[in-house]
């Protein structure tokens, strides 16, 4: 078992906390007056992404997450579990639906994505920062109505309903930022 | 020093400067004596949380100076009158953005003045370095009754802890019967990320535990004579009406050897010349130290402001 003093805290750092795995966003020391020094920390849960803070006494260790962050590819999906390769090893591994979360609105298939790794597990899944996605089904375009500022849900090829102006019909390619889930521009290319 | 960006570090220098020279101005003004002591001690700290930079020479040890303190007693002791020093001193530990291993103490000490009439005097010397602050005084135990709901100086060992394990510390038996350091957990987890909507303030009336080279009151606590500058959150000084019986000196000294061994730190020798300057004949007087890279830190955010 890998332990970390809190001598050794830096940001990014992956430790557990009440079984859970964690990563470090903010390492403070507090030493009130003549008073021993404690470590007030601010971590982000790399399962759901929550993050708490907790005061540690300086000097006290804390166990180490065997946490990796990696690229896989993403295959497909058997509606259970989401199944990813390594592009240079080509092992396969699944990850349930809980742990790819919201990158599952933006996956269809061959996308490169940060994968967060805990005890051979995935458990975060992050799409990349833009997806390239068909509109399977959206109201008809306004023709010519290019400028004004109005939007309109369209269903997208993963089944995720995003707002796109007007103009865009069913079929388009669309640029989408991820992070947001804001449409961006349309697309010439998959 | 604070780490600077290339830009930033001439400003800095020169904010510096001014500083210094704001201090020396206003000590002179007030018949203050600027004295230099050696940075390089005989003794170690014997305070338990604090750890010194020990230098071996020619199979002696000797310590630099975590504080000017006790060369500046011995001063007092002798006599000389009011007397400031600003230098560096050391101390081991973890950093952070507010805690360097080396740093700049600016500490002086007035005979005759209670903690009441130097934390006058602190007001004054940060306004005439530029300060413009609505200095507030509160005590210990107002800001423990509003964040942790309890009372400092009377609240059990037993009840303490249970509220130290509410938010989520973990305590061993040794440290469930270490008052000193139960009410720090608290301050820590209660009341200090609360510190910083009280902008410039001094806290007061420490509990006992907590009275490090402080008289006690004779109130109903016996609370210590001690305070601290916090300013937006930041712990800029910390200044005592000093014990200056010899017999409750080493009473004090006695009580941090206790305290290190309890804790499983090695006890230090106690200083024998600090004892033996105040069994001269100390004059009552009150002290203060002020963190100085603090000091011009919260100036600086002020004149930003």
């Amino acid at each position: 078992m890998t332990t970390f003093s809190t001598s050794q805290f830096k940001l990014g750092l992956k430790i557990l906390i009440d079984g859970d795995p964690y990563t470090i966003v903010l390492n403070d020391i507090v030493k009130p007056g003549k008073g021993q020094a404690f470590n007030r920390i601010k971590v982000r849960n790399l399962k759901n992404g929550r993050v708490i803070e907790k005061t540690l006494k300086s000097g006290e260790s804390i166990e180490a997450a065997d946490v990796m962050e990696i690229e896989l590819q993403y295959l497909y999906n058997d509606s259970i579990d989401w199944f990813f390769m390594d592009t240079t090893s080509f092992e396969q591994l699944s990850a349930p639906m809980a742990s790819v979360g919201d990158a599952s609105k933006w996956l269809k298939g061959q996308e490169m994505c940060n994968v967060t790794i805990w005890n051979d597990v995935p458990i975060a899944v992050v799409a990349p920062n833009f997806a390239i996605l068909e509109v399977s089904e959206t109201d008809p375009g306004l023709r010519g109505d290019t400028a004004s500022g109005g939007t309109k849900p369209a269903l997208l090829e993963t089944g995720t309903s995003v707002k796109v102006p007007l103009f865009i019909e069913t079929g388009d390619l669309l640029k989408i930022d991820t992070r947001t889930g804001e449409y961006v521009s349309r697309s010439k290319e998959t | 020093m604070y780490k600077q960006s290339k830009q930033s570090k001439n400003s800095y220098l020169r904010q510096r400067a001014k500083l210094l020279s704001s201090i020396r101005q206003y000590f002179n003004f007030h018949n203050v004596l600027e004295v230099q002591t050696p940075v390089l001690n005989e003794y170690p700290t014997s305070e338990p949380s604090i750890e010194n930079f020990v230098i071996e020479n020619a199979e002696k040890c000797r310590y630099l100076r975590t504080s000017p303190e006790s060369s500046l007693k011995k001063l007092v002791a002798s006599r000389i009158g009011d007397i400031f020093e600003v230098g560096p001193v050391f101390r081991k530990g973890e950093e952070s953005p507010i805690h360097l291993n080396e740093f700049t103490m600016l500490e002086w000490y007035r005979l005759g003045y209670d903690h009441k009439k130097l934390i006058r005097d602190v007001e004054l010397l940060v306004d005439y370095c530029g300060g413009r602050f609505e200095f507030r005084q509160i005590t210990f135990m107002e800001l423990f009754v509003e964040h942790v709901g309890l009372n400092p100086h009377s609240t059990s060992n037993a009840e303490l802890s249970r509220a130290i394990v509410r938010f989520g510390l973990k305590l061993n038996d040794t440290e469930k019967e270490d008052r000193d350091y139960l009410l720090t957990c608290l301050y820590v987890l209660g009341v200090e990320p609360n510190i910083k909507a009280y902008g410039a303030f001094f806290l007061t009336d420490f509990p006992k535990e907590l009275r490090a080279y402080a008289r006690l009151s004779d109130d109903k606590y016996c609370s210590a004579q001690r305070f601290e500058l916090i300013i937006n959150g930041v712990e800029v000084a910390n200044g005592y009406h000093e014990v200056i019986d010899p017999i409750e000196q080493q009473h004090c000294f006695e009580i941090d050897n206790e305290t290190r061994l309890r804790r499983g730190l090695t006890a230090t020798k106690i200083d024998k010349g600090w004892i033996a300057a105040l069994k001269k004949g100390m004059p009552a007087c009150a002290g203060v130290a002020v963190g100085l890279e603090r000091l011009q830190m919260v100036l600086d955010e002020k004149i930003n402001i």
